[in-house]
């Protein structure tokens, strides 16, 4: 019993700590004062501003874009790789595997250099001076810090799978394409799907490889594009975190929260509506 | 010649993207490394590396932050690890998920909060540099220790720790001759988790110590934000000798765990 | 007639990218409404025969014909064969329901089109064409096919193929079965497999019976010429494989279907088959009904492999007499003179009598086997298996007989090692399978010596020969291998792993085969398991040698 309640009080301790930077920035999120530490009385005054603020809508804008799409692109090529990998010959798919394993140990910072390096060297050199960094600069270096995560999120389901699928699906008819969405997609969309989330948070959470390889562009226009990141990081070089962006934190959490519990109550879903429809069909009879 | 399709041929586009984003940029590093600004092949950027004791310093403060960060976030998320591990703290993944829901929360944002928590607390960076870079180093890495740990610690081999309280193991001697030795593999990844993220932090140091301290992140954006490429380009190379060199050193324990389980296939 | 045919497979050869040939030119023909089972130890070349029915491997020589028409270099999803997989690759995410209707639902039913007087609408059929380039194209990277093999066919296909491009012929629309078509064809299924209540379940929720009648049930669904069956029963317990052999062949008979099934259990195979095919390392050891292979082995691997048997080593001694066990019996079968043969006698063909009887023996061991005993007899220094309803004491002297027909006789599969790829290597030495064995090789010249330069030097002295890199034919007989225990000594002359092992009578007879792939076939006394790593040696004075040139050839 005395061991089991240090283990609670461990655990919850470290965990309050965790959460305290949070937690303080939400509690400061309900009162309009200027520093955390003093308290104005409750108000929703810092919400107003949030969304009266054009340049944290941009910012938070930028970020959503810029996350789905290269999740999205990142899902894809991941996807793909993994699938193609795992029936290539063993050589090459070894090959393939330790290149990929290069962005999943390398530092994030030596990766954007390296990408900020070769775009330069081709702008100056190929394009004749001209400025490369983009909105699709910013997309390959997102892409590249995700596609890796959703091509080692696949792997395990693919190998997992019996081989047999793809041939008992075109022995039934399919053609090789048909087998491959009708038997094997299916049963890969786990592995795809958490890669997938796992790099909408990637995204999201960047900032080395945005700071190095964004330009212009997006919902910031001619200016050089602002994510949360970058705006946040922009914000605190010079002082406090504005206190604006208090209540971005709070609505942050709760989406996160919403996300968590979500994902832990869609275990128990099981509805099956083809049976019923099944039933139906024969009642016509 | 017609165009057969063949499954293995998917791979293709990927392997083009790796190939033309990430292979060939490294290239780029090492030619940028080794050239002046004219572009002429040089060693200077090598010779200043290893010759001015400002960059230096800089690489040894970054390797003994890494090592002091590790160490303490293995300190703190073992425990926890190992209790989560228990169905008896854990009965169904909350609070699991309550250690890795940080995670998702922007990081940057959770670096500043951290900072004007601390400057509230009378720990700011002008005063107390080391300190608040240290607590928000283990803040963000934290989670990051735990979660491989978990995974480790579930698969934690039951019958074995009976075995060695039926063979006369006192609590002490079942932690250091069956839990400890089975959870080595989560260790080394957690480590290699926390380790070489650390070196190349950027925002956590450059936020907490308000600037003072600078770990070899910071180093290579300053670099880069001042357009010195060659040099920036150097300290690349130099990270990813150290990231090779990490690699080869955990590589053994790696090989072996994945060798174990292909043979219980 | 050729007719009778449903499918024809002809000269069939698969040989991996690897060089390993997986099936050695296989031929057989199965008439129309047969059950035919693949019989034979794993990896001898039934599953790989079966994929090709199936069209999951293409042959790489000889050609695959369905009702006369050749289907070798067809994809599967364009024959009219259906598949149950090992492990039923039922699909996870569908349940029993859409499994079974997988097929239904991809299925496309051919309309003529016509135009509006009710003329049909004549096209190029570019799909037809764009199908046969991609056949030529297959048949164009073949490696193993002779050159006028090759250029046969693709003139064939390239005749089709401009037929095609320059006669429009008939065109069709595609037109999916409905709903309800599909729901009567799956209801229909479910019912010949008696799972109509579970048809919503999740395959997960399954049973492993219950999974294997989904799979029955997706496959015979399509309404398939030929049923492929890979190992079906294999992951199921004894009890239900009973239960399911029972059902198989109920199956066969109710909807007369060919089925084409793969095993390597012997039981399961003589329950349930017209025909059995018994395999061994990619050859046909033999074709027949269960009653043929059972009674008639061809040779003592099917004897072996089919039922239990006694196998001794025997002489003919005159017309349809045959001597073994130290004993002359009468026989059926009709050999030359003097040869030495394999004899097998099956245990329940031995009878035990109380009468004076052709042999004796001693009862040394005894097991109780329900419906009878399986005694094994010592008869002389030789096993005997008997399998008798009677009791008797362990260590009981017995008297026994043995009818002719119940004595088999056939020809020796191996009778000595002969190695047509070897030489002499410098140190006069010969290679077999690339390892240097001591040998005498005066035997090639009589009266010759070696003198002190290693030349051979003939008897008169006249002549000398090198010898070195000449091309010889090596022979060892069986009993002259020795084994070595400990493979890492130097008396080790070769290692090899034990790939088949039979017991004959006093004596088992072991093939052990090298890493290259030779085969170094030894009788002996004592046991060893298959799969075991053993080394073996040969005396100097055992290997027989002959030159393949003149030995003049090699004179200096």
């Amino acid at each position: 019993m005395v061991k089991k309640i240090l283990g609670y009080s461990y655990i919850y301790l470290i965990l309050l700590l965790m959460y305290i930077p949070i937690l303080v920035l939400i509690v400061f999120s309900f009162t309009n004062a200027t520093y955390i530490g003093t308290w104005n009385g409750f108000s929703f005054d810092l919400y107003g501003k949030l969304f009266q603020s054009e340049e944290i809508m941009i910012a938070v804008g930028n970020t959503v874009i810029i996350a789905i799409i290269s999740a999205v692109c990142a899902t894809v090529l991941g996807t793909l790789g993994a699938v193609g990998g795992f029936y290539a010959k063993r050589r090459s798919r070894a090959i393939l595997e330790n290149i990929n394993q290069i962005p999943v140990v390398n530092a994030e910072i030596v990766m954007a250099l390296s990408l900020v390096v070769m775009f330069v060297f081709i702008g100056n050199n190929i394009f004749g001076g001209a400025n490369l960094f983009s909105f699709w600069t910013l997309l390959v270096g997102h892409i590249i810090l995700a596609a890796p995560f959703v091509y080692l999120n696949v792997k395990p389901k693919l190998q997992q799978m019996d081989p047999a699928l793809y041939e008992a699906a075109l022995d039934l008819g399919c053609s090789p394409r048909q087998a491959l969405n009708k038997a094997v997609l299916p049963e890969i969309i786990p592995g795809v799907f958490s890669g997938f989330m796992l790099s909408i948070t990637l995204s999201l959470d960047d900032f080395i490889v945005t700071a190095f390889t964004r330009g212009s562009g997006l919902l910031s226009g001619a200016a050089n594009i602002e994510t949360i990141s970058t705006l946040v990081q922009a914000k605190i070089k010079k002082g406090p975190i504005p206190p604006e962006m208090r209540p971005l934190t709070t609505i942050i959490f709760l989406i996160v929260l919403l996300v968590v519990i979500f994902i832990s109550l869609r275990r128990n879903k099981t509805i099956n509506v083809k049976s019923m429809k099944r039933r139906k069909l024969r009642e016509k009879e | 010649m017609k165009f057969r399709f063949q499954r293995k041929y998917l791979c293709i586009p990927y392997f083009l993207f790796l190939i033309l984003f990430v292979i060939i940029p490294i290239f780029f590093i090492i030619y940028y490394a080794f050239t002046d600004s004219n572009g002429n092949f040089t060693f200077d950027a090598f010779v200043t590396f290893f010759t001015t004791t400002n960059k230096i310093n800089v690489l040894v403060q970054s390797l003994l932050f890494s090592t002091l960060n590790t160490i303490v976030c293995l300190i703190i998320g073992y425990p926890i690890s190992y209790l989560l591990s228990n169905p008896k703290f854990n009965k169904n993944y909350v609070l699991v998920l309550l250690f890795v829901m940080p995670m998702w929360i922007n990081f940057v944002l959770r670096t500043g909060a951290t900072r004007d928590v601390l400057t509230w607390l009378g720990i700011n960076g002008g005063s107390h540099p080391y300190i608040a870079t240290m607590i928000g180093l283990v803040y963000n890495y934290l989670p990051f220790v735990i979660l491989p740990l978990y995974t480790t610690m579930l698969k934690l081999d039951k019958s074995q720790i009976e075995a060695a309280i039926d063979l006369g193991c006192n609590r002490v001697q079942v932690f250091t001759k069956s839990i400890f030795p089975q959870s080595v593999p989560g260790i080394i990844s957690a480590a290699q988790m926390v380790f070489m993220p650390t070196m190349s932090s950027y925002v956590i140091p450059e936020t907490l110590s308000e600037g003072k301290i600078v770990l070899f992140g910071n180093s290579i954006y300053l670099g880069f934000a001042n357009n010195q490429w060659n040099s920036s380009g150097f300290m690349a190379i130099v990270m990813l000798v150290i990231i090779a060199i990490s690699m080869l050193v955990t590589r053994n324990f790696t090989e072996k765990d994945e060798g174990k389980e292909a043979a219980t296939w | 007639m050729q007719d009778n045919y449903i499918i024809e497979l002809k000269n069939v050869s698969k040989i991996y990218d690897d060089e390993t040939t997986a099936v050695d030119n296989f031929n057989l023909y199965v008439r129309k409404g047969e059950f035919i089972t693949f019989l034979g130890p794993s990896g001898c070349g039934k599953s790989t025969t079966l994929r090709m029915i199936a069209g999951f491997e293409f042959p790489s020589k000889g050609s695959i014909l369905l009702n006369g028409k050749d289907i070798s270099n067809v994809p599967p999803n364009k024959r009219p064969i259906n598949m149950v997989f090992q492990r039923y690759a039922l699909f996870p995410h569908l349940d029993v329901y859409d499994n079974i209707a997988f097929g239904l639902r991809l299925k496309r039913l051919p309309q003529l089109k016509k135009d509006k007087e009710g003329n049909p609408i004549l096209k190029i059929d570019k799909k037809k064409i764009r199908e046969l380039k991609s056949e030529y194209h297959l048949i164009s990277k073949k490696k193993h096919i002779s050159e006028e093999e090759k250029k046969a066919k693709l003139d064939a296909l390239q005749e089709q193929i401009d037929y095609y491009k320059a006669t429009p012929v008939n065109s069709y629309s595609y037109a999916k079965l409905t709903d309800k078509e599909i729901d009567t064809k799956v209801a229909r299924a479910l019912k010949i497999v008696d799972l109509e209540a579970l048809e919503d379940r999740n395959i997960a929720t399954l049973s492993g019976g219950q999974q294997q009648r989904v799979a029955i049930a997706r496959a015979i669904v399509n309404e398939p010429e030929i049923l492929l069956l890979d190992e079906p029963l294999g992951a199921l317990d004894l009890k239900m494989r009973k239960d399911m052999q029972i059902e198989l062949k109920e199956m066969h008979e109710k909807l007369g279907i060919t089925f084409i099934y793969v095993t390597h259990d012997q039981e399961e195979a003589l329950t349930m088959s017209d025909t059995i095919v018994v395999m061994k390392d990619g050859v046909i050891q033999q074709i027949g009904t269960p009653k043929a292979i059972y009674d008639e082995p061809k040779n003592a691997f099917v004897a072996d492999f089919i039922g239990e048997s006694n196998i001794y080593n025997g002489t003919i001694i005159g017309t349809k007499k045959v001597r073994f066990l130290d004993h002359n019996f009468d026989c059926l079968d009709d050999f030359p003179l003097n040869e030495k043969i394999d004899v097998v006698v099956r245990p329940e063909d031995v009878n035990i009598t109380n009468e004076p009887g052709m042999i004796s023996g001693v009862i040394d061991n005894k097991i109780f086997k329900g419906v009878n005993y399986q005694y094994t007899i010592m008869v002389g220094k030789n096993e005997l298996l008997v399998k008798s309803i009677y009791d008797y004491e362990v260590g009981t002297k017995v008297n026994l007989n043995i009818t002719p027909n119940g004595i088999h006789i056939m020809k020796k599969d191996y009778t000595v090692n002969t190695y047509t790829d070897s030489w002499i290597n410098k140190n006069n030495q010969v290679m077999i399978d690339e390892s240097p064995f001591d040998c005498d090789i005066t035997q090639l010249l009589p009266g010759s010596f070696i003198d002190e330069e290693g030349y051979l030097v003939s008897k008169d002295k006249a002549h000398k020969y090198d010898l070195n890199d000449a091309d010889v034919v090596a022979e060892i007989a069986l009993d002259k291998i020795d084994v070595v225990d400990d493979i890492s000594s130097d008396e080790c002359q070769v290692v090899g792993q034990i790939v088949d092992s039979i017991y004959i009578g006093d004596h088992y007879r072991y093939i052990v085969r090298t890493e290259n792939e030779e085969d170094f076939v030894f009788t002996s006394q004592y046991s060893y398991n298959l799969n075991d790593t053993i080394g073996l040696k040969v005396n100097a004075k055992d290997i027989k040698l002959r030159l393949k040139k003149e030995v003049s050839n090699y004179e200096i």
